[in-house]
This record gives C-alpha cells, sequence and structure tokens, in this order.
C-alpha cells in the first residue's frame, strides 16, 4: 500500500513546492516538500519500499528542475542508509531522534545535489550554499517537520497495524 | 528464495545507487530529454493549474477593496513608465546608432522584425539556489535553447532545457548567468551576473574605470558574444562601486521584471545564438603542436 500512495502523494508535494517556490522564499532558501516526506516516511517505512519512495521523489523533483534526472535521488538513498542504520541500533525513535534526521538528512541532501550541479556546470560557492540554502532550509524544515511527521506516522499506523522499523 | 542482496541493505542501497549514476549520466547527455519530455507533461499541467490558483489567491489575499485600485494604478503607472522607458531606450538607441552609422556610407538598418511565441509560467525549479522558470511552450512551437525570453520590461532570461511541450528558462537572476551589458548613456560595457541567491539582484562588474555611472541608468544587453540580440533591457543601476585601487568599477542593478509573479513571457524564436565554439576548437587545433 506504501508503494501506491507514494505517487500522489510526492506529485503534489512537487507541484506544491514548484508553485510557492517565489512566495517561500527566505534568505534564497525555500523548504524542499518532497525531502521532507520522503525522510519522514522513511523512518519507519521497509528499506525496500523507503527507497521507492526516493526513486518517486527524486525523479518527481528532477523532472521540474534543470538538474540531471536521478540527481535528487542520490543524496536521499545515503539518508535513508543513514537512518536505518542509526535506526536498528536505537530502542526507540522519539520526536528529537526525528529531528536530527531531519537535520542530517537535509544536509546530505544538499550536499550531493549541489556536487552534482557543480560537475554539470551550475555549481555555486560553498560558502554560499551555507549560507543562502542549507541555513533558511533547516530552518523551515525544522518548522514544518513536526505536522507532516505526526500525519506520515498516521498514515503508517492505518497502513501497517504493526508500526516498527523494518530492514 | 530471494536473491541474497534483496535482504541486505547495504547491496539495495549500492544498486541504486548505480541506477542512479547510469540515470544521471544519460540525463546529462540528453539521451533521456524525450523520456523526460513525456514524464514531465502530466507534472507540467498540474503545475500549471497549481500556479495559476496560487497567483489568483495570492493576489486576491494581498489585496483589500479599498487599496485595490489605487495598488492597480500605480501597477498601470509602474507598467506605462516601464514601457516608456524601455521605448525610450529603444529610440535613444536607434538615434546614436543613426548619428554614428550615418557617418559611414555603407549604413545598413540593423533592425528586424522579431518573431515571439508567448508561452505561460506554470512552475519554478523545485531547487531553491536555481533560479530558473519553467513554461508551457517547447520544440513543437519551435522554441530552441539558447533563445532569449522577455517581457513588454526587458529580459527574462533565456531557455536552457527544452522538451515537445515545455522548457526551462534560466532567469538573468540566476547565480550561473552572465550576460553582456551595456550602459545606456556611457555605452560602457561590462558582464551582469545573477546574484538572485544572495540578495535577489543583479551586478554588473567590469565596468571600464573611466566610465560615468549614474544611478538609475538602465543598462541594455550589448549583443557582445553573439548570446542575446542587442538593446535588451536587463535592469536600472540602483548604486555603484569606484574604488581607486581598482581596475574596473562594479554597479548594483535591479531588474524592472518581478520574477516571482510573472505569469506570461515571450520567446524570441528567430533569433540564433551565434556558435563560437568553432573559433575555440580553430584555436586548440592551431595551438596543437
Amino acid at each position: 500500500m506504501g508503494y501506491y500512495i507514494s505517487l500522489p502523494v510526492l506529485i503534489l508535494a512537487a507541484v506544491l513546492q514548484s508553485s510557492l517556490m517565489g512566495q517561500l522564499r527566505i534568505a534564497g532558501g525555500a523548504p524542499d516538500f518532497v525531502l521532507l516526506i520522503v525522510l519522514l516516511w522513511s523512518i519507519h517505512a521497509p528499506l525496500n519500499e523507503a527507497v521507492f519512495w526516493a526513486f518517486v521523489g527524486g525523479i518527481v523533483t528532477d523532472l521540474m528542475s534543470i538538474i540531471p534526472l536521478g540527481s535528487s535521488v542520490v543524496g536521499m538513498l545515503l539518508m535513508i542508509y543513514l537512518i536505518k542504520r542509526l535506526s536498528v541500533q536505537l530502542f526507540r525513535i522519539n520526536i528529537v531522534l526525528v529531528a536530527g534526521f531531519v537535520l542530517l538528512g537535509t544536509v546530505i541532501q544538499i550536499s550531493v545535489t549541489h556536487l552534482i550541479l557543480a560537475f554539470t556546470g551550475f555549481g555555486l560557492l560553498p560558502g554560499d550554499i551555507f549560507q543562502y540554502v542549507i541555513i533558511p532550509e533547516l530552518f523551515y524544515h525544522l518548522l514544518l517537520f513536526l505536522p507532516i511527521y505526526l500525519v506520515m506516522r498516521g498514515v503508517q499506523q492505518r497502513i501497517y497495524p504493526e508500526p516498527g522499523t523494518r530492514l | 528464495m530471494r536473491p541474497r542482496w534483496r535482504s541486505n541493505p547495504i547491496g539495495i542501497i549500492f544498486i541504486s545507487l548505480i541506477v542512479c549514476a547510469v540515470l544521471i549520466g544519460l540525463s546529462a547527455t540528453g539521451i533521456l530529454r524525450p523520456v523526460e519530455g513525456i514524464a514531465a507533461a502530466p507534472i507540467n499541467f498540474i503545475t500549471g493549474i497549481f500556479n495559476r490558483a496560487q497567483l489568483s489567491i495570492s493576489s486576491a489575499l494581498g489585496e483589500s477593496a479599498d487599496i485595490i485600485s489605487l495598488r492597480n494604478r500605480i501597477y498601470d503607472l509602474e507598467e506605462q513608465l516601464a514601457i516608456i522607458q524601455a521605448e525610450n531606450i529603444g529610440l535613444r538607441e536607434i538615434a546614436s546608432d543613426y548619428e554614428r552609422l550615418a557617418d559611414l556610407l555603407s549604413y545598413t538598418s540593423a533592425a528586424q522584425d522579431e518573431e515571439l511565441v508567448t508561452a505561460e509560467v506554470i512552475g519554478l525549479d523545485t531547487q531553491s539556489s536555481i533560479r530558473s522558470i519553467i513554461i508551457n511552450q517547447g520544440t513543437r512551437s519551435g522554441i530552441e535553447v539558447g533563445m532569449p525570453v522577455v517581457t513588454q520590461l526587458g529580459l527574462v532570461g533565456r531557455i536552457i532545457d527544452v522538451s515537445a511541450n515545455a522548457a526551462h528558462v534560466q532567469l538573468v537572476t540566476d547565480q550561473n548567468s552572465a550576460i553582456s551589458g551595456r550602459l545606456q548613456n556611457s555605452r560602457a560595457e561590462g558582464s551582469v551576473v545573477g546574484r538572485g541567491l544572495t540578495n535577489g539582484i543583479l551586478e554588473m562588474q567590469h565596468i571600464p574605470v573611466d566610465s560615468e555611472i549614474t544611478e538609475g541608468e538602465l543598462v541594455v544587453t550589448s549583443g557582445l558574444g553573439g548570446n542575446l540580440p542587442p538593446d535588451l533591457v536587463i535592469g536600472q543601476i540602483t548604486s555603484y562601486r569606484d574604488f581607486e585601487f581598482e581596475l574596473s568599477q562594479s554597479a548594483q542593478l535591479r531588474s524592472l521584471i518581478d520574477f516571482n509573479t510573472l505569469e506570461f513571457v515571450l520567446v524570441i524564436t528567430n533569433f540564433e545564438p551565434a556558435d563560437i565554439s568553432v573559433f575555440d576548437e580553430e584555436d586548440n587545433n592551431g595551438q596543437a603542436p
């Protein structure tokens, strides 16, 4: 079931991101709804499903951008791998840990995407990326992650009667 | 029995990363462009609907009944002023061109009729660090990579990627955008680079140190390099920096266009960017031992 709902949810997120980008910019940066949704879904989803969400989310994002197809998926995959590795070593996942995953995932995603952008001729200075992309995006993600996480968690608990991280 | 890699997290991630690398490689070389165009078509359609709704809602929320007429009046006047300024530039350019060229017996008219395709803006780039817009016209309308995109207020940017029914326009404010510009009064030339990420404005660099710059002066495209037609309005000088110890001057520019509320743009389809790469190849061949 988790596979089927990924497409409408992530397309809607990407469309909102594209439509609202101009209005949501703070100091150059804007929230990445697709990244946030994939990240928060992946925390409690099985690995295969999380990877599927990363592919769908990344490709939908890249289709609406000038960056090469698949660029956004790489960061999401690395992020999912780290989340899964850390999750199996923890007794339970609390909200502070989720916030930590959001911080880590955002930094990984932006770093990897801009590394690929640099190879394709759209590189930016590392200082500019930190100041005008990472900092505003972290601010937005820390502001938005809780309501989105609660919604995602609610949907997952309906889909999976026995919640828990499966690796 | 499941294959071994399917139960191994590292194996799954590793294979996925290889798939990504192949995708990126194919996409960067343009092989996937037709597939990307087909896949993006329904998403662009939905984005267009959302974008229109968003623009309508934001304009409706932002305007109370009392100020709506005043605001519209200001917009009209600003628009008229900008159009008049643009026309004024065109006339001044023609006049100054005429003065120079009248001295030459071999005068030929530089004016040419522009063929324009109107396109609707259906979305912005999903990467916050990239300043580009998506328009709803593509190769089927004759649009190609490198074509200039304008509004009646001036230059918007250049086409950098195109599919059958959509195209990506790199805005002049993008950090990676660089355009040859010319000051309207002093006719000094420089390079106009985007500063959209850092402060949302443009910067004109490498202006000769002996050139006079005035605040409010308009900057137009110079046509140098052959990437853009000359005399398109890029922006207006808001401030400039002139240090004695520097070899050139730089100036801050403000575009007359509000890129966040763009709804329609015009693509100049009969302009073909000059391909100067042949000279590079010749140079390389010439330098080769």
